[in-house]
């Protein structure tokens, strides 16, 4: 699938980097609703990930109605409006939590990030 | 039963015992990675289940059964692909396509051809005349032609070429994904067995001394660091693994910590990570294995 990018090694299981790069892709307007999705096969082979990832993903997006299921004509991204505001909500907390786990590998403390995080958004309000 | 499936394996050789009550289950349609040091067991382990050496002690069943001997239609639907090569040098391809078809009563060519002709591979090509890669690539995908309910795995990559690998490891999930075969592979290439398996075992003193699905290793296992000196070598929190120490810093890997537990042992100066696998395993391995140099 063109546009999904996975990291086989981050310490994120790879069907949660699936459904995160897919509510992305719609986000970003590269997915449509209506757009079909790869089958499990070509999911599971063109990404080369263990199918049970995939077959995990769909379930879980199915699941949070960002990805419908039309027996017999494949996986379609959700026509319901709202989506794309549920969608960015997250969005934002995926790239926090990357940011939190990041940090931590770093060395920061939770504490010290949401400081971190304050400082900077109380210097952009002085800024402007 | 599980299709993959042993029960208090034993097995020793002159040079000492390798398999010392080995249990193993492998789920029905999971891919399985079986990690472990030089000479741990893996190559016996997969020898035995396939028939191919007796155990001293315990069962080593594949659908159900062992097999040694009998069981014709249990070993059609079983592949293996062995450690090293096993090819008759002198067999051009297509007496092996053959053979193969008279063997799998589910045999499929179709993959298998369309890789001769993108390699520019003539049938009549023979074994002696491939290099060592494409003999490797052969064996995978006359394994997989024989569209196998069970395929085990020795070390199957490292002769690849890396756009070959690809390729085949392409094919083989979306084979795994149309057929949801069981599948049992050994490989050091932590990075492989990081995409291609659900699950993950290690292989060390004998038996399965560590086995985790690897969502699980990711969500659930953490790195706790503690630099410097600690006070003691006692583990900061419940649920450890295995723990390592190196160049001043000793570190514990643990599994189901609560976000709370996280929250303390940050405050109390412990640095706290996710794992990966190819961060994790080679000390996983190496502190369930321990040998000293």
């Amino acid at each position: 699938m063109e546009g999904l990018k996975l990291n086989a090694s981050l310490g994120v299981p790879i069907y949660r980097q699936v459904m995160d790069g897919i509510r992305e892709m719609i986000a970003a307007g590269v997915l449509k609703p209506g757009d079909r999705l790869p089958s499990i096969r070509e999911l599971a082979g063109g990404m080369r990930i263990n199918p049970s990832s995939a077959v995990k993903a769909y379930n879980e997006l199915k699941h949070a109605g960002v990805i419908v299921l039309d027996q017999g004509r494949g996986t379609f991204v959700a026509e319901r409006p709202g989506l794309v505001a549920e969608n960015r909500e997250a969005l934002l907390r995926a790239d926090l939590e990357a940011l939190l786990v990041r940090a931590r590998a770093r060395g920061f403390s939770e504490q010290q990030v949401a400081r971190a995080l304050k400082a900077m958004v109380a210097e952009r309000k002085d800024g402007s | 039963m599980e299709p993959i499936r042993s029960l208090a394996l034993e097995k020793t050789f002159s040079t000492g015992a390798v398999l010392r009550g080995l249990d193993l289950a492998v789920p029905q349609g999971s891919i399985y990675g079986l990690l472990g040091r030089n000479g741990c067991g893996k190559t016996t382990l997969l020898n035995t289940l396939m028939g191919l050496s007796l155990p001293d002690a315990g069962r080593a069943l594949v659908l159900g059964q062992a097999l040694g001997r009998g069981c014709p239609k249990e070993k059609a639907a079983v592949a293996y692909v062995a450690q090293g090569e096993l090819l008759p040098s002198w067999a051009p391809v297509r007496e092996l396509i053959t053979l193969e078809a008279e063997l799998r009563p589910s045999f499929t060519a179709d993959g298998l051809h369309a890789w001769l002709d993108a390699e520019n591979l003539s049938p009549r090509r023979r074994v002696r005349d491939m290099s060592a890669g494409q003999r490797k690539r052969l064996e995978l995908e006359l394994a997989l032609a024989g569209q196998p309910r069970v395929l085990l795995m020795d070390e199957p990559f490292a002769a690849l070429d890396p756009v070959s690998h690809a390729d085949f490891t392409e094919q083989l999930l979306a084979y795994a994904a149309c057929h949801q075969p069981t599948i049992l592979l050994s490989s050091h290439v932590l990075s492989d067995l990081e995409r291609l398996c659900d699950r993950i075992g290690v292989l060390a003193k004998g038996v399965i001394a560590y086995e985790a699905s690897l969502d699980d290793l990711k969500e659930r296992t953490l790195l706790v660091t503690a630099r410097g000196a600690v006070a003691s070598q006692a583990p900061p929190a419940e649920g450890q693994i295995a723990s390592y120490s190196a160049a001043g810093s000793t570190t514990w890997i643990i599994e189901g910590l609560q976000s709370v537990d996280v929250k303390r042992l940050e405050r109390e100066g412990f640095r706290v990570s996710h794992a990966n696998l190819e961060g994790l395993g080679v000390e996983l391995i190496r502190s369930l294995d321990p040998r000293v140099c």
